[in-house]
């Protein structure tokens, strides 16, 4: 097992005090602490730093470290583990090196990513992220779900357990909302209730639509000639395509509300508003570049009279 | 089978998920860290289901970062108040880039 320098993590002098090992902890927390860094690797980090913390601020876990780090130095090939022929023979991660030493999780409480086995003990809950299409949220529709949970077979070994459910998706359901599933998560230790599975639920991107609270936008192309002129278009919704009077004059970024087409929210149901984008053609043949100029020499427009005023 | 999902938790199931004791969920109800959604007595009362992933949040944060309550609560405020500026920048972006983008 690799050895882990726990003053190098917390980047402090090994003959550091205690006031000196708060405070690097401290600042490295303020970090790396997965709840306030976006750090990609932000909680292998604060892991690290919080087991090298675990271990330094306490006087006898210090003791008990710095002896094995002293004993590791006066070995001469400097990698073997010192007076116990565990540490060579497995390659873990921090925890199992904290464990091999202190003989618990080395993480601190609330990490902890597995609860030690008591005769009863209610099991773990679990949460999932659970991407979801737009379409699935429109109306109570149900779809399956497979996952796995970590649970102890008799012997208290971990084992892993495949579960699939059907899962009822309430209508109406939002971006960032948790729904619980009670007694779905790991199984419970003795005769204890099992956990529950929490789904987090994520929208995926809709390829049209875009949700601005309950309602919908959609981005509406049109031909320069056509916001001048006016059109009808067939404009796709959720629910079915529906034909669209845009009005002669319309100008890009203009909003056109289709009312009751948005999605169904606590305070009835949403608009869908088609944001106009007006759009030229990629070429010009020599007959349109003809009627541009005729266009540009009897239209007597400044699109940028706002900027002469100033 | 299907399984019909809950949107809330009861107090009681709070303490027992988020493994603490009853007093100390009142003293996070109290600093509005999670609030009730419905129910007047304590064992009427009901939770959105997010509140046990807020619950261990806080607790998270008051330990690892050695922060107070009150503290904790203003961190989880400014936490959700980022979240919700990012996911609205990201939705704008998406826009954006709808309609201007090529």
């Amino acid at each position: 097992m690799e050895f882990k320098d726990y003053y190098s993590i917390l980047g402090v002098e090994p003959n550091a005090d205690d006031k000196a090992i708060k405070l690097a902890y401290r600042r490295l927390a303020r970090q790396y602490h997965p709840d306030v860094s976006k750090h990609k690797d932000a909680e292998e980090k604060f892991k690290a730093v919080a087991e090298a913390y675990e271990v330094l601020h306490h006087a006898d876990k210090r003791a008990q470290y710095d002896e094995l780090r002293l004993a590791r130095q006066r070995r001469p090939s400097g990698h073997a583990a010192p007076n116990s022929a565990d540490y060579a023979q497995s390659n873990h991660d921090f925890a199992d090196f904290f464990q091999s030493i202190f003989g618990t999780a080395g993480t601190r409480p609330h990490y902890q990513s597995t609860q030690a086995p008591y005769a009863m003990q209610k099991g773990r809950d679990v949460e999932l992220e659970w991407p979801l299409f737009l379409e699935d949220t429109l109306a109570d529709s149900v779809k399956p779900i497979e996952y796995t949970v970590q649970h102890h077979n008799q012997q208290g070994q971990p084992q892993e357990l495949k579960k699939s459910l059907n899962v009822k998706i309430p209508a109406g359901t939002r971006e960032g909302e948790r729904i619980r599933l009670k007694g779905q998560g790991s199984p419970g230790i003795g005769n204890a209730p099992a956990g529950d599975l929490y789904l987090h639920i994520r929208l995926i991107p809709h390829p049209l639509f875009d949700i601005e609270g309950h309602n919908l936008l959609i981005t509406l192309p049109l031909a320069p000639w056509e916001a001048a002129l006016g059109t009808k278009i067939t404009l796709p919704t959720l629910n079915g395509k529906i034909q669209l009077s845009v009005p002669a004059n319309s100008q890009s970024g203009q909003r056109l509300r289709i009312k009751g087409k948005g999605l169904n929210g606590k305070n009835g149901v949403g608009d869908l508003f088609a944001i106009i984008k007006v759009v030229m053609p990629a070429q010009n043949n020599a007959a349109t570049q003809q009627l541009w100029t005729q266009l540009a020499e009897q239209a007597a427009f400044d699109p940028r009279a706002q900027w002469s005023k100033s | 089978m299907t399984h019909a999902p809950g949107l809330y938790i009861s107090f009681e199931e709070l303490c027992q998920s988020a493994l603490i004791s009853s007093e100390h969920l009142r003293e996070l109800i109290d600093l509005q860290i999670i609030l009730p959604l419905s129910g007047a007595q304590a064992h009427e009362w009901q939770f959105s289901a997010s509140s046990l992933s807020l619950i261990k949040k806080a607790l998270r944060l008051h330990h690892d970062l050695e922060l107070d309550w009150q503290a904790t609560a203003v961190v989880l405020d400014l936490i959700e108040e980022r979240d919700y500026l990012q996911l609205e920048n990201a939705a704008l972006r998406h826009c954006l880039q709808r309609h201007w983008g090529e």
